[in-house]
């Protein structure tokens, strides 16, 4: 009796510990996919930031197979997380990873994907570049089928989402920002050398900023912190253009005008008076308007792709605004077009982040321009906050946090939402908890040794 | 039984979709030949939308691929156009359009405003800067999705030219999703700089082009952070070219964008800080080397710029690296400053004044500096920095010309007496006649010493206006006042300098030095014995010895008789040996107008002590002080100690009592009790200058009076 007492407790031990293990590897296994479905999206196929996920995935594929299980199939329905229809008990990390599989798998109009154990790299990645494909919009679910060691369990037709799901907005976010860097650079290289480009890939940029700023403003503006990568006139550029969109929108004007803004601002470097004007490039009546001013600039350097009257009008309005070229004599309105007002504050604001931190930055822009532009600075100050989105500020309770959110109202304008970092944890709204107290300093975020963007992306 | 179900489903929507598209084809089409607002057109746009309305009402969400040439609907086509034209499906797969999504809610409106996008021409010249794309997407479709190709991957036969901007694109997703901050990444960002560099530093045009696509040659401001990070470049790229491209670039940019010239000048601020906060000195001074060759070539930018160099605080970083420098060595600092403005000179004068190490060198450089223009050293004369004072005057005097002394006047009415003393020494040798007006000048200063410096200075140069000067401090009172040792060294320096008139009234006095006169007379009395003395005339030796014989004389009188009598019996006190024959030192003094450099390079900045003194002007004991007036620099009180009745003070006590004593002008601490004696004197004097005929009624005793009317009797000498 006792023997066989004995043995049912080691079995049944044993079928816990089984359990445990397959439980610990469910959420293992969700975490990892997350990733590996994450950085998909994120790069290329061919870049190096895929290869240690697809590692740890095929790992933990292998882990399962030697626990004896003939398929791993990861479900998420609701908020349930299943390995195996077995459900899962997920912390809070590997839960908030789980929604992002959810709607993944909504888009993909499954509830459950399944992968085999034994699962080669190939087929690993040619699944990768399938459902690359398919979270863009670029081909239909359908084309998942047909991959090996792989299959999707569809959706029942109630709850079918279609492929309109967005995954995280976040993340296409950062590709806009991340690709209209790089178009700009490259617009900006092929115009420096007079060489033809198309105006309208800065109209797309201008289009797909617009578009980011409607879904995720705060993580615009934090995208504004990282550092300068490759191209200082790509990125300064975009900075600027991100800017002025979000002044135009905290104006509520219309989309359009947001793009528009945005275009001016990508398109202001254009008209930047160039030494280039003096080689015989513009006619020799065009520098007799004036050697060195934006206009002549503009029609030298447009030569080699082309913007539209209007816009250059708008453009050069920019440099009038900032003070510079002749005050009203190319733009139509007196004393200036107001998008192109905004992007010259965007502008030098743009200029003072590169060097100081933002809150600083803002300072200086104050300093500089609140005299001359007394309303449009405070409609700066209203879209960026007091302590713009990234900053890394110290409170009087001796707490550490990141700047997470931009301004909804004039209370926040001091006491912004931040996520805590030290003395403390979690998203606080510092408007609201009077206890953590008001922001004393900041902090250069460098000191911080963490990447302060990470707070608001991922 | 599922898939036959969706098959089913997919091709009804295919169907319907196929439809839409004909009628969508007809709109185009209409338009192309009526008006927008011709009702035919309004008809076939109306039809076409409800067509599109009734797919998303019925299929909901509705995929359609965009091929070259055609439209599928999973892999049933559903509007093909016709190949030998560029219809609109053909321009939205050109412009990147690969599927369009119908959503549930689709509108009429919408689907006219996607008739009309899709119908745009192109071609026509308001449409420069716009695609399918961008043309869909001012369209607000909110129930159309469009899935574009990504701008980087658009062209196949551009994959090579983008995979520099792919990779760029890659780099920053990296950047931001990096939990850490990467390794050096700082706002100013170093890896961007360094490729600036790079770029900046390759002279070559087709490889500098070819990197400047990324090194953002002429950028908003590229060169903006790059000073500060000049330090740690230098450990990669020593490349002297780096350099100097990099300041052509800056020179360029203020030459050519004026209107930006804040921000290039503040950037090559930050360079000239980075280059001397790293002690490369040499470096710089290529730098505005190369800054000169350019402002040859187009202008004053570079002028601007070199002022840069040497703001204030520049050139105090300079002076600093030239104090820390080996002094045997020849600094380039030194060079550098021989290329600042002339305008500058005052600035870098004033730093470094405190710099007594090299202070000396730089005199030099400005003297060279500001040798047309010696007004602009002038201001740091009124400095209350006694060392930047001192050191004006010092370059001036280097340059020496009459403009440069002219320069000096302002500094006769310093509010510190030692800087009007410095201001004698220094000149004392030269004869310009502003020096001349300066010294004169100053024997009204307030200051007696001052006044006793200026007095001795004139008399080096026999300046008639000496005599003229003493004969007054006799009549009008003030050196009746005076200590004994004032009295003795006016009179003294009346015997030296004075003619046969002055030398008759020293005999005069001291014939009239009773018993019975007050204290000052009698002092005044025994100084004439003193003048007589310094005459160096052995026929006074009479005269004196029968006064120190004679017991109705003063013991005072007697006594300096006395030695007098000594002195002119020894010859010590020979007016040659005193100081330099007058007629040598106009000599001289002609020979320094002459060549103002050798009068110059004569001066001994340091510690410009008088000429030997006319005479022992004091006491021993009672001045103390190593030049007989008791003046030593603040706190440098190193003379020996003074003997007789002060032996028990330091001799720096001793001086300062007495230059205190001095600036005051007070009354000497004698007697102050009035007698008539020393009235009689007082008018005797007074009468000798203004040449009255009659004395004050019952103020003069019958000895004075006979003197004074004797003395006026006569013809002048």
């Amino acid at each position: 009796m006792s023997k066989r007492s004995r043995g049912s407790l080691d079995d049944l031990m044993a079928v816990d510990r089984d359990h445990e293990r397959l439980g610990r590897l469910g959420c293992e296994l969700v975490n990892r996919l997350f990733v590996l479905a994450r950085n998909t999206l994120l790069f290329d196929l061919n870049n190096e930031a895929l290869s240690h996920p697809v590692a740890q995935l095929l790992s933990s594929l292998r882990e399962a197979g030697q626990l004896g299980e003939s398929r791993v199939a990861l479900g998420v329905v609701g908020d349930n997380l299943s390995l195996n229809q077995a459900l899962l008990k997920p912390d809070s990390a590997t839960y908030n990873n789980g929604q992002f599989l959810g709607r993944l798998y909504r888009r993909l109009q499954a509830q459950e994907l399944e992968l085999d154990p034994g699962l080669s790299e190939e087929e690993l990645r040619a699944f990768m570049s399938a459902l690359r494909q398919v979270a863009e919009g670029k081909a239909d679910p359908a084309t998942l089928s047909e991959l090996r060691g792989v299959r999707l369990v569809p959706l029942s037709d109630a709850d079918a989402g279609g492929q309109s799901v967005e995954i995280d907005s976040r993340i296409q976010v950062l590709r806009t920002y991340a690709g209209s860097v790089a178009v700009v650079a490259r617009v900006m290289a092929l115009a420096a050398h007079g060489q033809r480009w198309s105006p309208s890939l800065l109209r797309r940029v201008g289009h797909d900023l617009a578009d980011a700023a409607a879904r995720e403003p705060d993580l615009l503006l934090g995208l504004l912190q990282l550092p300068v990568e490759g191209s200082r006139l790509g990125v300064h550029l975009v900075r600027c253009a991100i800017l002025a969109l979000l002044c135009v929108a905290r104006l509520a004007l219309p989309r359009r005008a947001g793009a528009e803004a945005a275009l001016i601002a990508l398109c202001h470097h254009l008209a930047r008076p160039d030494e280039r004007a003096f080689r015989g490039t513009v006619p020799d009546t065009n520098l007799a308007v004036g050697e060195t001013d934006p206009l002549t600039a503009a029609l030298a350097l447009c030569g080699g792709g082309g913007l539209n009257e209007g816009l250059i009008r708008r453009v050069v309005g920019v440099y009038e605004a900032a003070g510079q070229g002749r005050p009203g004599l190319y733009s139509n309105e007196q004393p200036g077009d107001l998008l192109g007002r905004i992007t010259a504050l965007g502008d030098r604001f743009a200029m003072l982040i590169e060097t100081v931190r933002p809150d600083e930055a803002l300072r200086l822009l104050l300093v500089e321009r609140q005299l001359d532009e007394p309303v449009l600075c405070r409609l700066f100050v209203n879209t960026v906050g007091l302590y713009p989105v990234g900053s890394v500020v110290e409170l009087e309770s001796g707490a550490t946090a990141v700047v997470v959110r931009a301004p909804r109202g004039r209370q926040q304008l001091s006491r912004p939402v931040v996520q805590l970092v030290r003395g403390g944890s979690g998203l606080v709204d510092l408007s609201r908890t009077p206890e953590l107290g008001a922001i004393v300093s900041t902090l250069d975020p460098a000191e911080l040794g963490e990447n302060v963007v990470h707070y608001f992306l991922l | 039984m599922g898939e036959t179900l969706d098959e089913g489903r997919a091709g009804a929507a295919a169907a319907l979709l196929e439809e839409a598209f004909r009628w969508m084809d007809k709109a185009l089409r209409s338009l192309s030949i009526y008006d927008a607002g011709h009702q035919v057109a309004r008809a076939f746009r109306t039809s076409t939308g409800q067509h599109f309305v009734e797919i998303t009402e019925q299929e909901g969400e509705t995929w359609i691929d965009v091929r070259a040439k055609s439209l599928c609907c999973g892999e049933q086509e559903i509007y093909r156009e016709d190949p030998k034209s560029e219809g609109f499906v053909f321009r939205m797969h050109r412009d990147g359009v690969r599927r369009l999504c119908l959503l549930p809610g689709l509108s009429l409106s919408e689907v006219e405003r996607l008739v009309a996008a899709l119908q745009t021409d192109l071609e026509r010249p308001e449409q420069f800067d716009n695609d399918m794309v961008t043309l869909l997407w001012e369209a607000e479709l909110e129930h159309v999705r469009f899935i574009v190709a990504d701008l980087l991957t658009q062209a196949p036969e551009q994959a090579e030219d983008l995979r520099p901007y792919q990779d760029l694109m890659n780099r920053i997703i990296a950047a931001a999703t990096a939990e850490q901050l990467p390794e050096g990444a700082r706002r100013r960002d170093l890896a961007s700089i360094r490729l600036s560099a790079q770029a900046f530093g390759d002279l070559d045009p087709e490889q500098l082009a070819a990197t400047l696509d990324v090194a953002d040659e002429g950028s908003v401001d590229p060169f903006g952070a790059m000073g500060p990070e000049l330090d740690a470049l230098r450990a990669e790229y020593d490349d002297p070219r780096t350099l100097a491209r990099f300041v052509e670039i800056l020179y360029r940019s203020l030459a050519l964008v004026p209107e930006r010239a804040q921000g290039v000048l503040g950037s090559f601020e930050l360079l000239v800080q980075a280059l001397l906060r790293s002690g490369r000195v040499e470096d710089l001074l290529e730098v505005v080397r190369s800054l000169g060759a350019f402002g040859q070539e187009l202008g004053d930018a570079a002028g601007r710029m070199v002022e840069r160099v040497f703001l204030g605080a520049n050139v105090s970083a300079m002076l600093r690296l030239l104090a820390q420098g080996d002094a045997a060595q020849p600094s380039p600092v030194l060079d550098l400053l021989r290329l600042a403005p002339a305008e500058r000179c005052g600035e870098i004068l004033a730093a470094a004044a405190p710099l007594t190490d090299v202070s000396r060198d730089v005199a030099e450089i400005l003297a060279e500096l500001a040798a047309d223009r010696p007004a602009l050293v002038a201001p740091n004369l009124e400095s209350r920095e006694q060392a930047e004072v001192q050191l004006a005057l010092d370059v001036l005097l280097t340059i020496g010309t009459e403009e440069a002394l002219d320069c000096l006047r302002p500094l006769r009415q310093h509010p510190q007496p030692d800087m009007r003393i410095w201001l004698l020494r220094l000149t004392q040798d030269l004869r310009s006649p502003a020096v001349a007006a300066v010294r004169r000048a100053m024997l009204e200063d307030p200051s007696a010493r001052v006044r006793a410096e200026a007095e001795r200075c004139l008399a080096r140069h026999a300046d008639p206006e000496l005599v003229k000067r003493l004969l007054r401090r006799l009549a009008d009172g003030s050196l009746k006042e005076q200590s004994f040792a004032e009295k003795r060294r006016v009179c003294t320096m009346l015997g030296s300098f004075g003619g046969p008139r002055e030398v008759r009234l020293l005999k005069e006095l001291v014939q009239r030095g009773r018993v019975l006169g007050g204290r000052r007379q009698v002092e005044l009395c025994a100084a004439a014995a003193h003048g007589l003395a310094a005459t160096d005339d052995r026929a006074h030796l009479e005269l004196l010895e029968q006064t120190a014989g004679r017991r109705l004389m003063a013991r005072q009188v007697r006594e300096a008789c006395r030695e007098a009598a000594e002195v002119l019996r020894q010859g010590r006190r020979s007016r040659s040996s005193q100081v330099r024959p007058i007629p040598e030192l106009v000599r001289q003094a002609g020979a320094l107008d002459e060549d103002p450099a050798d009068g110059a390079a004569a001066m001994q900045r340091a510690a410009p002590a008088p000429v030997e003194d006319v005479g022992p002007a004091v006491e021993d004991g009672v001045f103390g002080g190593s030049d007989g007036y008791g003046f030593v620099d603040i706190g440098q009180a190193t003379d020996p100690p003074a003997a007789g009745a002060t032996a028990s003070r330091s001799s720096g006590e001793v001086a300062q009592l007495l230059r205190a004593y001095l600036d005051r002008d007070e009354p000497s601490p004698g007697p102050t009790t009035e007698d008539g004696g020393e009235d009689a004197v007082a008018e005797l004097l007074q009468r000798y200058l203004e040449d009255t005929d009659e004395p004050p009624a019952g103020t003069a005793r019958p000895e004075v009076d006979d003197l004074l009317r004797r003395y006026v009797e006569e013809d002048e000498p």
